[in-house]
């Protein structure tokens, strides 16, 4: 079969190695992406690393992908022709598919008041992103020895990153739209010991903050806001999307031969934007389309990672919501 | 023994056995043997099997 995905994140990389195990398909995988391949989670804890350290974030480059993955890096997928089976591209030129595979992941959401701002402000969903900042908190640190963040956004991400600049030596502070910490993640209690660590370790957080402007003075502000599912290209192919690509227990849109998975899926009115269910839908999306795979796919047992430094999360029952 | 390193084959984080995971009360010089099943990546969840041993 002529299998043609689109994203080289987790989702993308882990079923295009799966498939082409075994030889029997030509499998082609396009993405805007440049660098390589590379863990996303990483990133939010990519600033206080060394350069060197920074510099082996990137896994594997393209070309080392298993043999039988062609890749079309810096490459944009723009347009589904679904009648013809043909995936359009920024160039103008097509791939013809048999199975089109939709692992286009998230981007940053950016509350509508703030985008007006950009580029003053910087995010972090990318590799490019991390090198922006650690640019940025270069260039900072030529003027001031402690540079002040504001991190806009006190959910994962915001806390996590937050984290990382305070362990950097960085000032950080957090301003956070709702009255907790990671309140889609955390429970109460764990919230409460988490403001209590931020506390002692020095990072300010303001609660109950609806910006619609950004947080002046600082020498950098981080919007931190959440994520939006990349459904674009499904959605103008005339797919159904919600908040993601809308799939079936089978990781199949309303097209049969059209799959989606990662960030991007939305299985059963519910996302899946962590590392376990992510490569568990991958392996398992190989499994089925070279007909081994029994019933339909089911999330695993999983618990999300939350890395603050120094911190250990008091067990409790996570609230895990979104 | 000299102390070993793991990587994390799915988003290459790597556990050093010389410093351990203090954050998951596993303690410098833990041995990978010596770690529960029950202990995951700390960068992104994946299970102990999915670690592989980094050439010294």
């Amino acid at each position: 079969m002529k299998i043609v995905i689109v994203g080289s994140g987790l989702a993308g990389v882990t079923v295009a190695e799966a498939l082409a195990q075994s030889a029997r398909h030509e499998v082609t995988l396009v993405t805007c992406e440049t660098h390589g391949y590379y863990s996303r989670p990483r990133l939010s804890h990519g600033l206080a690393l060394s350069d060197e350290a920074a510099a082996k974030i990137v896994m594997k480059r393209f070309d080392a992908l298993s043999a039988g993955v062609r890749v079309l890096a810096g490459t944009e997928a723009r347009l589904i022709l679904r009648d013809n089976q043909r995936l359009v591209l920024e160039n103008g030129r097509y791939l013809g598919y048999d199975v089109l595979i939709l692992a286009t992941g998230s981007a940053s959401r950016i509350p509508r008041p703030l985008a007006a701002f950009r580029p003053e402000f910087l995010i972090l969903n990318s590799l490019d992103d991390l090198l922006a900042l650690r640019h940025q908190r270069a260039t900072a640190r030529e003027r001031t020895k402690k540079p002040h963040w504001a991190v806009v956004g006190g959910g994962l991400i915001g806390c996590e990153v937050a984290s990382d600049l305070n362990k950097a030596g960085d000032s950080v502070t957090i301003f956070h739209r709702e009255a907790r910490l990671i309140e889609l993640q955390l429970t109460e209690e764990q919230s409460e010991a988490l403001h209590e660590h931020f506390t002692a370790q020095g990072v300010e957080v303001r609660y109950n903050q609806d910006l619609d402007e950004l947080p002046q003075p600082y020498d950098g502000v981080i919007v931190a806001t959440g994520f939006a599912p990349r459904v674009d290209l499904a959605r103008e192919a005339g797919l159904a999307t919600a908040r993601g690509i809308l799939v079936n227990q089978f990781l199949r849109t309303d097209d049969p031969s059209i799959y989606a998975l990662g960030d991007v899926a939305e299985v059963g009115s519910r996302l899946y934007p962590f590392v376990s269910p992510i490569r568990s839908q991958a392996l398992w999306l190989a499994e089925r389309l070279e007909g081994r795979a029994q019933g339909a796919w089911a999330p695993p047992p999983f618990t999300p990672v939350i890395k603050i430094h120094d911190f250990k999360m008091p067990a409790a029952a996570v609230a895990f919501t979104r | 023994m000299p102390f070993r390193k793991f990587t994390c084959q799915i988003c290459g984080h790597i556990y050093d056995e010389a410093e351990g995971d203090p954050a998951a009360g596993i303690g410098p010089g833990t041995r990978w043997e010596d770690i529960p099943e029950t202990w995951s990546c700390p960068d992104c969840g994946v299970t102990k099997a999915d670690f592989s041993l980094m050439a010294a």
